[in-house]
């Protein structure tokens, strides 16, 4: 045991983990208030948004092999659940992100039975026809005493608890940022935990061959629904936490780019890979910040209109990153791992959970191969 | 078993990486160690002699004032609006050379949100809290500045000439808030008005657009439509997305509409005007939306299909060369444009920059966002320099703009006529 945590790894995620307990309070340093502000704070928790719902996304497309162009829609409902259970039903912010992320893994779970009739590109047209419907759904006039048409939903901006407010001088910012970090850890362990599981095997198998899977024993309809249901649970969380960190959620809100864009980043993040949602998300908080970097920096920029060119600039980027990194950040990390000598290093996190017997033996042995 | 066996020759290759690796994190903690060290001893200093001496207002220094924008550049249709932007700020550079607004030159950064409004909220914070500019002027989109308009209040951020239509910015009226081109309520009024007092006992039919702006327009004809004897016969809607409208076209016809409201953006709006003239050879009365009055529109609908659609307008047309303004904002554009070309869209970014200029003037050497404010509602019948109609604040009313003109397309080109209408509520 004290082995275990003496080793570099568990210092390493020591230090990650007081970097993202810190992070929000950094700015108020010396140094570090040129770079930080509110603002990355602000821009920190939606990175922690984008974990969950890109995470979500990895278990459907990387894992059980199944593509969905119209995963936002997924996001709006979650948002529009909670804005309607915040505000009309008055549940307090927890319950009504739990609730709207069960509620939105239900209906996922249900909108995935006729789509697993179809597979590959018939799948990816049907997913996309859900997301150019749902605005005009929101917006129709039957259900906008709840949907608010096409204004949207505001709820009230978030409160401190007085505690926080107190004794740690914690701001509307901070608070969401320690809620949707936290949120984004569990969403995270708990992805985690079903990729390493039957569940998560049984993903793999239905995307590597679904006949083979068959034969397995998997009910494949069964299995495809709940990939289809976990992960609108997981976009339906991260669009509750987005609407209770913008406390303001509309029609257009999330729309077809968005949606094609969550599909991009995933890619570029890594297929398959806990690690390539984070990288994934990572990409996708900054990729604004990114291009204007470059644009600013581009000399004669103005002459040649590049600030018209900027999704052509973010288009060559893409381009480049997937000749070099055709599988993703994650995995060229994992292949440059595997081509080291001595081959890949083996899980110590896996051995120590089949050390404490988190799953049964079976399960932690296939794990930690 | 296996586990024991797979697992101790990894651990013997693990070593010598593993030293490595507390290398790194070793040379790690010393830089971040060095940095705070030299940042706690050069921190301090540097706040205290940055910034304006006497008082701190964000954005503004003894040479500067920091103005910032969310903007639709790229990835969006949207991007169509852009030259609006590229006028305001040729307007801006056009100051700046003329030595800048009471010794103070104008810094505009314009941040791309793709007509995304979660995109809004991170370029507007980004403005605010990361470049600390002193106001915001002229936000684009109904959709992407109702995501963050709110905020802005909330901060005190002066939020000015908002490019968007919505009655909301100005009613209730913010202390901070400052709506732009006219709102979509009262142009719904004016062009209802219009059909009240020239087809009196008609069918209309209506185009909308399925959001805010289609129903704000709404509600302003309605307001004027209350008591007349104009029926209301058939409503259209579309998405702002789909740029064909042409089985709503159909059905308003198959409705009987007699007149055509298309309280519609350039596309749709010419969309209906080709599918009525050309494909139905339908020869009805068509209004459509003040937006529609450029060039664009008429490009989309064809010069002989336009013939006679009416609109309202603010100001004179970009080809309108022998109007001092018009000339002015062309050079304007040739020297400071960076290739945009002038065209009814720059010629509302400049009447805008220049709205925001005045009201930095007004607020005199002693800029605050307080005195920003009170300067702005201090205006009163003052015009730009391509309008027709004046533009009018009050404490009560933060819209610029409740007068305006009506136009017609001849020969192919928006024509103005008839008499200005006015809908002011700044007492004179």
């Amino acid at each position: 045991m004290v082995r275990v945590l003496l080793r570099p790894r568990t210092f390493v995620m020591a230090a990650g983990l007081a970097v993202l307990i810190a992070f929000p309070y950094l700015y108020r340093l010396p140094f570090f208030d040129n770079y930080l502000s509110d603002f990355r704070t602000f821009q920190a928790t939606r990175f922690a948004i984008w974990i969950i719902v890109l995470m979500g996304l990895n278990l459907l497309t990387g894992y059980s092999g199944q593509i969905s162009l119209g995963h936002a829609a997924f996001v709006a409902v979650g948002a529009y659940i909670a804005a309607i259970l915040m505000k009309d039903a008055g549940l307090p912010v927890f319950a009504a992100v739990l609730a709207a992320a069960l509620l939105t893994g239900l209906l996922g779970f249900l909108i995935g039975a006729p789509a697993l009739r179809l597979s590959g590109p018939y799948l990816a047209i049907a997913t996309l026809a859900l997301i150019i419907v749902l605005p005009q759904i929101l917006k129709h006039p039957s259900i906008d005493q709840w949907t608010g048409g096409v204004s949207g939903i505001r709820i009230s901006s978030p409160r401190v608890p007085a505690s926080m407010h107190n004794n740690l001088d914690m701001n509307t910012d901070q608070w969401l940022y320690y809620n949707c970090m936290l949120a984004a850890l569990i969403m995270t362990a708990m992805a985690w935990s079903v990729t390493r599981s039957r569940l998560g095997r049984a993903f793999i198998a239905l995307r590597d061959s679904e006949i083979g899977a068959q034969q397995m024993g998997i009910n494949v309809s069964l299995y495809k629904m709940t990939a289809f249901g976990l992960s609108s649970l997981y976009a339906g969380a991260g669009g509750a936490l987005y609407l209770y960190q913008q406390y303001y959620v509309g029609p257009t809100s999330f729309d077809i780019t968005f949606s094609l864009t969550l599909l991009i980043m995933i890619v570029l993040g890594g297929l398959a890979s806990i690690s390539g949602a984070v990288f994934a998300a990572l990409i996708f908080t900054v990729k604004d910040d990114l291009t204007n970097f470059i644009v600013a920096h581009i000399p004669f920029g103005e002459k040649i209109g590049i600030e018209s060119s900027r999704g052509a600039l973010f288009g060559l980027l893409l381009i480049v990153s997937i000749i070099f990194t055709p599988r993703g950040i994650a995995g060229n990390l994992r292949k440059q791992k595997e081509a080291r000598p001595g081959g890949p290093r083996k899980s110590r996190i896996a051995a120590l959970v089949n050390k404490i017997g988190l799953f049964s033996r079976k399960e932690a042995q296939a794990s930690s191969d | 078993m296996k586990l024991l066996h797979s697992s101790s020759p990894t651990t013997c290759a693990a070593r010598p990486r593993t030293s490595l690796r507390w290398r790194w994190l070793l040379a790690g903690a010393v830089i971040i160690a060095a940095l705070l060290l030299s940042a706690c001893g050069g921190g301090k200093e540097e706040t205290a002699g940055n910034g304006s001496p006497a008082k701190n207002v964000p954005g503004v220094t003894d040479t500067e004032i920091k103005l910032g924008t969310h903007f639709a550049l790229s990835q969006t249709p949207a991007a169509a609006y852009a030259p609006i932007i590229f006028g305001m700020r040729a307007y801006f550079d056009y100051i700046n050379d003329q030595g800048g607004v009471n010794g103070r030159k104008i810094t505009f950064i314009i941040g791309d949100d793709h007509y995304n409004p979660p995109d809004s909220v991170e370029v507007v914070r980004k403005l605010v809290e990361q470049d600390n500019v002193f106001a915001i002027v002229g936000g684009l989109g109904e959709a992407c500045h109702s995501a963050v308009y709110k905020y802005l209040e909330d901060r005190g951020v002066p939020d000015l000439f908002i490019t968007a239509g919505l009655l909301k910015w100005s009613e209730p009226v913010a202390k901070t808030r400052f709506a732009g081109s006219v709102d979509f309520v009262t142009e719904g009024r004016m062009l209802g008005k219009y059909v009240v007092e020239n087809y009196p006992g008609k069918k209309l039919g209506l185009l909308l657009q399925n959001d805010e702006m289609g129903s704000d327009s709404e509600k302003g004809l309605n307001m004027a439509l209350e008591g007349s004897d104009i029926q209301i016969v058939a409503k259209e809607h579309y998405e702002a997305i789909n740029f064909d409208a042409t089985a709503q076209t159909q059905r308003l016809r198959n409705a009987g509409a007699e007149v055509i409201m298309a309280f519609a953006i350039p596309p749709q709006a010419a969309s209906l005007v080709k599918t009525a003239r050309e494909t139905l050879s339908w020869d009805v009365p068509i209004l459509v939306s003040g937006i529609d009055v450029s060039e664009i529109f008429i490009d989309l609908a064809g010069a002989v299909n336009a013939e006679g659609i009416v609109s309202i307008v603010m100001g004179h047309q970009i080809y309108e060369t022998d109007q001092p303004g018009i000339q002015k904002h062309i050079e304007i554009m040739q020297k400071y444009g960076g290739g945009t070309a002038p065209s009814n869209f720059t010629l509302y970014g400049n009447a805008m920059g220049e709205l925001t200029v005045e009201g930095l003037k007004r607020a005199g050497r002693d800029l605050t966002r307080e005195s920003l404010v009170d300067a702005i509602e201090s205006i009163r019948g003052w015009y730009c320099s391509g309008c027709v109609v004046p533009v009018s604040f009050s404490p009560t009313d933060h819209r610029p703009l409740e007068i305006e003109m009506y136009n017609r397309v001849e020969d192919g080109k928006w024509v103005a006529f008839g008499d200005l209408v006015s809908f002011e509520s700044t007492p004179e």
